[in-house]
């Protein structure tokens, strides 16, 4: 009859401590928790000889839906003690919440914690005298008395259930949930409901409200769509990982440790844990720092009035004693951010040590995740599985016969599996892979399967974490394309939102400008379904480029991928025109300050010059006085630079304007020798943005106002074709040597 | 009390609260500190209910952190940008703990040991020889004698041989003064309450480069610039009107105008951060006090100048004296930040600021 409802922090000891206290306590009948109740059916599957931390994966997949959720348990989990009491002792146990699928928003952590009200959290900080939420739960609840924590607990969810607002999804499944609640309260024999403490004060309504007719059951999955759960294993460092909107309690391995050794033990066993991981980074951690760390630790918990070091105490303290610099940002404890790129040393091994490496393994009997199977399948469809000899196939993308076997191969590349290999470069096309089989195959493809159950779901998977990882914009808009060869466009809102805001951290306007080419393209050969969100990339790398464009002063070293970069921008408008979220008269305005200001380098004046003729914002005309007032008693290298971005970006200019042709040569005849030669890299950059026929036309001009005409710089070789075909071959050979050793140049 | 003094130090200005909060004090004190580390808390932090004014507007757990170093036997070390609030930080810890901020080194490249140490009275020491009599007590020695806290401004701008002078009164907590002769009168024994707040600018990196033995007996404290717009906000509007109203303008600039300029300086300090930790920051420093500044001087000028409140053409007048310091390039960047950043944003004092951009000079 009755029932008991302990509302939880995933993934918190203290909580599981007062799960496991409260079970054998009551000795319930049933257990009730939150979790997919699709998996209700293999719920013994959770009882196997897991070690943790195990997740539950759940993934759906319908023509208009894909998706994909995780709900993680460690050894100090409340639902995985809950559960393991459960099965240890026959007691019925089930998951009530929806599938994840069910839920209408993209539910991809089950167990994060829900947003703090932002009163709330100032107020409890201020009267805890704690900064951040991790700190506030540590002193409010881990490092407090055991005797009334559940008492406290369910004052402080009631608090924050009162002054956080519910999501719409909240109220979904709180609705589902508590159909649970009431059904167990009017069975025989107690029930115990581990649930997340925000649903808690909602589900203790709930069991005196009115009782279904039987158990709910979880909605059946729309027609046509594929939905299953399964268990996978998960790892501390992907426990951790979800910082952001979806994260959960940081710092497992820390957690683990007070779980395992008790909250005195905890600090000792983190500090070694960090001392040792310095140490064989090379970093000097002595005797006298551990000391010092640890007495600066004790101080700290005894000011902030803490019964052991806290988690924030030993982090503060490792902080004040062993970082012999200033810190670029505040550390990243007191706002619950992922660590910045350039993160002091010690920081990040601090971090890195708390939050553990333990990976999950998955016990004797669990059913295999699907992934292995299904990669089976693809590869004897596609005449792909890997055989002891190896052999290397090629396949040119865009092909329809080939289309499959591209996808499925890019997408085994990126999960990592053994025994596929790609030869060349990654955008070469005809892709080529070599193929051989590897012990290590099975094995890689069970790790790639917590994933996702297919090859697709895997490897869309995969690549988000990646986007999560990379640094800067060009490493994100080259995962992008892979994840266009690779036949798996919509890359999640995440992704999305990284790849804008690795875009506006860009600095480098080489860089900046290769991604933008590469966005361009990828635009040109794009499906409809992504035009918008690369609409929208194009759009921020547009804004950025102007933005790095204006910043840019002083003459210095020819930029050749500056100039490509001003190229790239002007490609971007002319290819998106009005599409482009940036106003156009800002381009232009942006461009002509560049060309007239005169404190841009060279190269970049001529580019942005270049650009307004190519984009018709200046007449040609116009722009060839512009030209010539610019070269105008420059010192050759500058006439050089300023030709060699004039050119690249706006040739016409040249081409079509004697006056321009005429200036240029009077500048360069007017040239002695050294001069010549200081000019002459930048020159031949300059004149190899013409293509030939162009360069020969201009050559033309120029032997006619010398009065040799007649000149012909171009034309048919006399050559059988053979020959020629042969020279090509060797020139290729001989390109190829020296890219080996490194000789040369960029192309 | 009142204090006739164009700036009384913290134990004067705030000799009142100060005194309540020793009253009040039952939590235990370390030996030599005038308070519990608990009461030079909320001496720092304020505590509203108690009539305490906060005066450190940052990270509290900084405080605690710095508290706790001055307990250990390691000195203490604040670092930072320029304009981070590190030296007041560092008077009102002295102010607090040893009820005295006055016994300062202020570093530069001509500071020597004698004005950290001791020197002599030369009339005394030609006439008597060294003598406890003819030595003249420098802030380390006097903080030594009597328990009390020494703070060492700019301690990266002293010359290395000099900074390191430092090395045996921080480990061994003794000073040796071999002019004294031989036995218990020739070494000083540091009472307990003693220490060192030293005070270091980011921007002097590399200027003299600290010693890495006196580096380990310091621990680093880095002071950052207020993280909270509104917390920045309310500090700025502050004490711009307390500037405003002893430069005898009534009224503080209007608070549109002041988020502006606030949010400028914060654009400009920190520059777009992304993922790559792309930062385009100026070479001067955005500080807050710099800010405080601009908006007095705005204040002023509209209300000398025009007769009226501060406009956002006056922020933009005052931004390029403030901006613009050692690098002519800055001003190109607060030109592109006005031509491309502002022009974007929305609300009547941004489209002000932007009209008045070519008045950047």
């Amino acid at each position: 009859m009755s029932v008991s409802v302990v509302g939880v922090r995933h993934h918190s000891p203290a909580c599981a401590r007062l799960v496991a206290a409260t079970l054998d306590r009551l000795r319930p009948q049933r257990v009730l928790i939150e979790g997919p109740a699709d998996m209700n059916d293999r719920v013994r599957e959770l009882g196997l000889d897991h070690r943790p931390p195990v997740a539950l994966f759940s993934f759906h997949f319908s023509d208009e839906r894909r998706h994909a959720s995780w709900s993680p348990f460690c050894a100090h989990s409340p639902e995985w003690v809950a559960l393991r009491w459960a099965l240890a002792r026959d007691v019925p146990v089930r998951f009530i919440d929806l599938p994840a699928w069910a839920v209408g928003a993209d539910l991809e952590n089950r167990y994060a914690d829900p947003e703090v009200g932002r009163e709330l959290l100032p107020e409890l900080e201020r009267r805890l005298g704690e900064q951040g939420y991790d700190a506030v739960w540590d002193a409010g609840f881990e490092l407090s008395d055991a005797s009334d924590l559940a008492e406290r607990l369910d004052a402080y969810w009631e608090v924050l259930r009162a002054s956080t607002p519910a999501l719409p999804s909240d109220l979904e499944r709180e609705a589902f949930m508590g159909e649970h609640v009431a059904w167990a309260a009017g069975e025989d024999g107690a029930t115990v409901v581990v649930c997340g403490g925000f649903h808690a004060p909602v589900l203790r309504q709930a069991a005196a409200g009115p009782r279904p007719e039987a158990l709910p059951l979880p909605p059946p999955a729309p027609a046509g769509a594929r939905s299953e759960t399964w268990l996978v294993p998960y790892t501390e460092q992907r426990l951790d990982s979800f910082s952001g909107y979806a994260s959960g309690m940081p710092s497992p391995a820390w957690y683990r440790w007070c779980w395992e050794d008790g909250e005195a033990e905890a600090p000792r066993r983190a500090l070694r844990t960090v001392a040792s991981r310095l140490r064989a980074r090379g970093q000097p951690v002595s005797v006298a720092d551990t000391l010092a760390a640890w007495t600066q630790a004790q101080a700290l918990a005894r000011l902030r009035g803490h019964r052991t070091v806290a988690r924030v105490d030993l982090l503060d303290a490792v902080v004040s004693t062993w970082v012999k610099d200033a810190l670029d940002a505040p550390v990243p404890w007191s706002t619950r951010q992922s660590l910045p790129p350039g993160t002091h040393p010690v920081l990040v091994e601090l971090v890195a040590a708390l939050s553990g490496d333990a990976r999950g393994q998955l016990g004797e009997g669990t059913p295999a995740p699907p992934l292995l199977e299904h990669v089976r399948e693809v590869l004897d469809a596609l005449d792909l599985t890997p055989r002891p000899s190896a052999r290397t196939v090629e396949l040119v993308p865009g092909e329809p016969a080939s289309r499959d076997a591209v996808f499925a191969l890019e997408r085994l590349l990126i999960l990592g599996v053994a025994g596929f290999q790609r030869q060349g470069r990654p955008d070469a096309s005809p892709l080529r892979v070599r193929i051989r089989s590897d012990h290590a195959f099975d094995s890689s493809v069970l790790e790639a399967a917590s994933y996702g159950p297919t090859l697709e779901a895997a490897a869309v998977a995969r690549l988000e974490e990646e986007v999560g990882e990379a640094d800067g914009f060009l490493p994100l808009v080259r995962l992008l394309a892979t994840s266009l060869r690779a036949g798996l466009p919509g890359l999640s809102a995440r992704a999305r939102a990284g790849l804008t805001s690795a875009t506006s951290g860009e600095k480098d306007l080489g860089d900046l400008g290769l991604g933008l080419s590469a966005l361009v393209g990828l635009l040109r050969h794009g499906g409809d379904g992504d035009r918008q969100a690369l609409l929208h990339l194009v759009s921020a790398a547009v804004e950025r480029a102007l933005w790095l464009l204006e910043g840019m002063q002083g003459e210095g070293p020819l930029r050749t991928d500056h100039v490509r970069a001003v190229g790239a921008l002007r490609d971007a408008v002319l290819q998106v025109g009005d599409e482009l979220e940036v106003p156009g008269d800002r381009v232009e305005g942006v461009l002509s300050r560049l060309a007239l200001g005169g404190v841009a380098p060279a190269a970049l004046r001529g580019a942005a010059l270049g650009a307004l003729v190519s984009l018709a914002r200046v007449p040609t005309a116009e722009a060839a006085q512009v030209a010539l007032g610019s070269m105008e008693g420059a010192s050759p290298e500058v006439l050089g630079d300023y030709l060699a971005g004039l050119l690249t970006v706006g040739r016409e200019v040249l081409t079509t304007q004697d006056e321009l042709l005429a200036g240029l040569d009077a500048a360069l005849t007017g040239l002695d020798a050294d001069g010549f030669k200081g000019a002459l890299p930048s020159l031949r950059v300059a004149f190899a943005a013409l293509p030939p026929r162009e360069r020969a036309a201009v050559g033309e001009r120029i032997a006619e106002r010398h009065g040799r005409p007649g000149r012909r710089l171009t034309g048919r070789l006399q050559h059988p074709p053979a020959l020629v075909a042969r020279a090509r071959r060797l020139e290729a050979q001989v390109d190829a040597l020296l890219r080996d050793y490194a000789v040369g140049q960029e192309a | 009390m009142s204090v006739l003094a164009q700036r009384p130090p913290a134990e004067l200005q705030y000799a009142d609260e100060l005194a309540r909060l020793a009253e009040a004090d039952t939590a235990p004190r370390p030996p030599g500190w005038r308070l519990s580390l608990t009461a030079v808390r909320t001496f720092l932090l304020g505590d509203e209910a108690r009539g305490i004014e906060p005066k450190f507007v940052g990270d509290p757990g900084l405080v605690e952190r710095a508290m706790v170093s001055l307990v250990t036997q390691r000195g203490l070390l604040l670092i930072g940008e320029p304009g981070t609030a590190k030296s007041m930080l560092s008077e009102l810890l002295a102010a607090a703990i040893s009820g005295d901020s006055s016994l300062v080194v202020q570093g530069g490249a001509a500071t020597g040991e004698e004005q950290i140490k001791y020197s002599w009275n030369y009339a005394l020491l030609i006439n008597e020889g060294p003598s406890e009599r003819a030595l003249v007590p420098g802030p380390v020695h006097a903080a030594m004698t009597h328990g009390k806290l020494v703070r060492f401004e700019e301690i990266t701008r002293c010359p290395s041989e000099v900074q390191d002078s430092l090395l045996s009164i921080l480990s061994d907590r003794v000073l040796a003064i071999p002019e004294l002769g031989e036995g218990p009168r020739s070494t000083l024994l540091a009472q307990p309450g003693f220490n060192v707040i030293a005070t270091a600018n980011t921007r002097d990196r590399g200027v003299n480069e600290m010693s890495s033995a006196l580096k380990r007996r310091f621990n680093f404290e880095t002071v950052h610039p207020i993280a909270d717009f509104a917390t920045e906000l309310a500090l700025v509007e502050r004490q711009s009107r307390k500037l405003l109203a002893s430069s005898g303008v009534p009224q503080a600039p209007p608070r549109d105008v002041l988020e502006v300029l606030v949010s400028t300086f914060r654009d400009l300090r920190a520059g777009p951060v992304g993922k790559g930790g792309g930062r385009e920051r100026l070479s001067t420093v955005m500080s807050t006090a710099e800010a405080v500044s601009v908006a007095h001087a705005a204040g002023v000028r509209g209300h000398y100048l025009r007769g009226g409140e501060a406009t956002p053409a006056d922020v933009v007048e005052c931004l390029a004296g403030v901006a613009v310091k050692d690098h002519p390039e800055d001003l190109q960047r607060v030109r592109r930040y006005l031509e491309q950043t502002v022009a974007k944003k929305v609300g009547p004092a941004w489209k002000a600021l932007y009209e008045a951009r070519h008045r950047l000079g």
